[in-house]
């Protein structure tokens, strides 16, 4: 069993909130389903990412939900262009509730294999990305308070093979999440990371070259996964809404597992 | 708000401000509460509170076990009587409740059995060594048992919270490390829902950014 997406919106009430997310716009993933999850559960929700075509289909899907949304274009890695959307949030709003820093990728190898540009490539897409983010939610969000959470993976809190330049990045991301919920203190600013693990992605899929059907019988005929399957990005949405919401307002700077019982043993 | 609507619940608690705010979270939430006090720590007390007794509802969903440890005194001052008292009652306590609690979830077809202990044990904390050696031990035992369920594919999740200190007050807004007996109940309530079905060996901070660097 694995949340529904109807079990995630119903985590808590996001009434009258405004939240932003990146990385948004792939069919199944993470940040869509959130995003959609958000809305349902009440809050306005700006869905960001590089493919306003892909991002058109969403806020139609939130829509249809009965959901309020709007489409923001968004590469994380560019410093204008959260300047851009988190100004477009400021016009609209004046402020930003909550920041769901998502867009994420994987870069797989052995260390000694492992080209320069591509660790330079997950820096920029995941430390970069977040603490650019951070840095531009913050004025949003300092008279109001506000939740940033980072979407990172149980590999940035332990190693894998063939996962420096993703774990490594995905630790230092976890670094800065934990900065931050310090420095948010004094404005009720919380930083929450959240650490999915095996999770069946597009993402995934694409890193993989597996199907559905393989990847959950790769887990189970390993037991690379204490709960014998991965995942989804239902589960992940539950958490989010909860952590965005009042209800978790004096849970700060945690690691929060979504691994089906992987870093337990 | 989570939803566990018709959920049955069982907690184990004395009655204090957290256990009263966990019952009234829990049935806001649709949940049927039933709060059970075993005292004595003996395999035969937790048997029948768990397995035999009328006491106990016939299906359980959710088992809450509230095991905070006391403080038990500092390193030089406690008395092994003191430390053993602690032990006793917080972690033998839990080791009993998960060992039946288990198997009565697995009798209604699996469940979330969670643990609410200190976030002490993973700090530290001053003047409190009992304190940290049990809410450590209850830590390793939720991850041991997350993973044993698991494996035998029962449905039957296992967490911990790791609370900072419980203080009620009017302010709305908390020191870190101290939160409020609502906080705690908020973060039971997400873990008992059916939104949480993957979440299992999780130990989670409800401290309000307690152990981070000031």
């Amino acid at each position: 069993m694995n949340a529904t997406l109807e079990q995630a919106s119903s985590a808590a009430s996001l009434v009258g909130k405004i939240a932003l997310i990146t990385g948004a716009t792939s069919t199944y993933g993470i940040g869509r389903v959130s995003a959609r999850a958000m809305a349902m559960a009440g809050a306005f929700v700006y869905v960001t990412s590089r493919d306003p075509q892909r991002g058109a289909a969403v806020v139609a899907e939130i829509e249809a939900d009965g959901g309020k949304s709007a489409f923001l274009r968004l590469d994380v890695t560019i410093e204008e262009e959260w300047a851009a959307a988190t100004d477009q949030v400021r016009k609209q709003f004046g402020r930003l509730d909550i920041l769901v820093n998502n867009a994420g990728n994987l870069v797989n190898g052995p260390i000694e294999d492992m080209p320069l540009e591509d660790v330079r490539y997950m820096v920029r897409l995941n430390m970069e990305g977040p603490f650019l983010g951070m840095t531009y939610a913050w004025p949003l969000m300092k008279d109001s308070g506000g939740v940033i959470m980072d979407i990172n993976s149980t590999g940035g809190q332990g190693g894998s093979f063939g996962s420096s330049a993703y774990g490594g990045s995905k630790g230092g991301m976890l670094g800065t999440t934990k900065a931050a919920a310090i420095d948010g203190r004094q404005y009720g600013i919380r930083a929450i990371s959240i650490h999915p693990g095996g999770t069946w992605t597009p993402g995934m899929e694409r890193v993989t070259g597996l199907t559905e059907e393989q990847y959950k019988r790769g887990i189970r005929e390993k037991r690379s996964i204490p709960l014998l399957r991965p995942a989804e990005s239902a589960d992940v949405a539950a958490a989010v809404v909860y952590f965005a919401s009042d209800e978790a307002r004096n849970v700060n700077g945690i690691e929060y597992n979504i691994d089906g019982g992987s870093s337990a043993g | 708000m989570a939803v566990l609507n018709n959920k049955v619940c069982l907690l184990l608690a004395e009655d204090n401000t957290l256990s009263r705010a966990v019952v009234k979270t829990l049935t806001n939430a649709g949940a049927d509460v039933t709060s059970l006090a075993i005292l004595e720590v003996t395999e035969k007390a937790w048997q029948v509170g768990l397995l035999d007794s009328s006491a106990r509802p016939p299906k359980i969903d959710v088992i809450i076990n509230d095991c905070i440890p006391r403080s038990g005194g500092a390193v030089g001052t406690a008395t092994l009587k003191d430390y053993r008292s602690v032990i006793e009652a917080s972690y033998v306590r839990t080791y009993l409740a998960l060992k039946y609690g288990i198997q009565a979830l697995r009798a209604s077809g699996g469940g979330a059995f969670i643990n609410v202990t200190s976030a002490d044990g993973v700090y530290g904390a001053a003047n409190a060594a009992p304190r940290c050696s049990a809410a450590n031990g209850i830590m390793q035992l939720t991850r041991a048992t997350a993973i044993e369920c698991a494996a035998t594919e029962d449905n039957v999740r296992v967490n911990a919270l790791l609370v900072g200190d419980i203080i009620q007050s009017d302010q709305l807004k908390y020191a870190p490390g101290h939160v409020s007996p609502n906080d705690v109940a908020e973060a039971v309530a997400h873990l008992a829902a059916d939104a949480a079905v993957y979440i299992t060996g999780l130990l989670m901070h409800v401290d309000n950014g307690g152990g981070l660097a000031l």
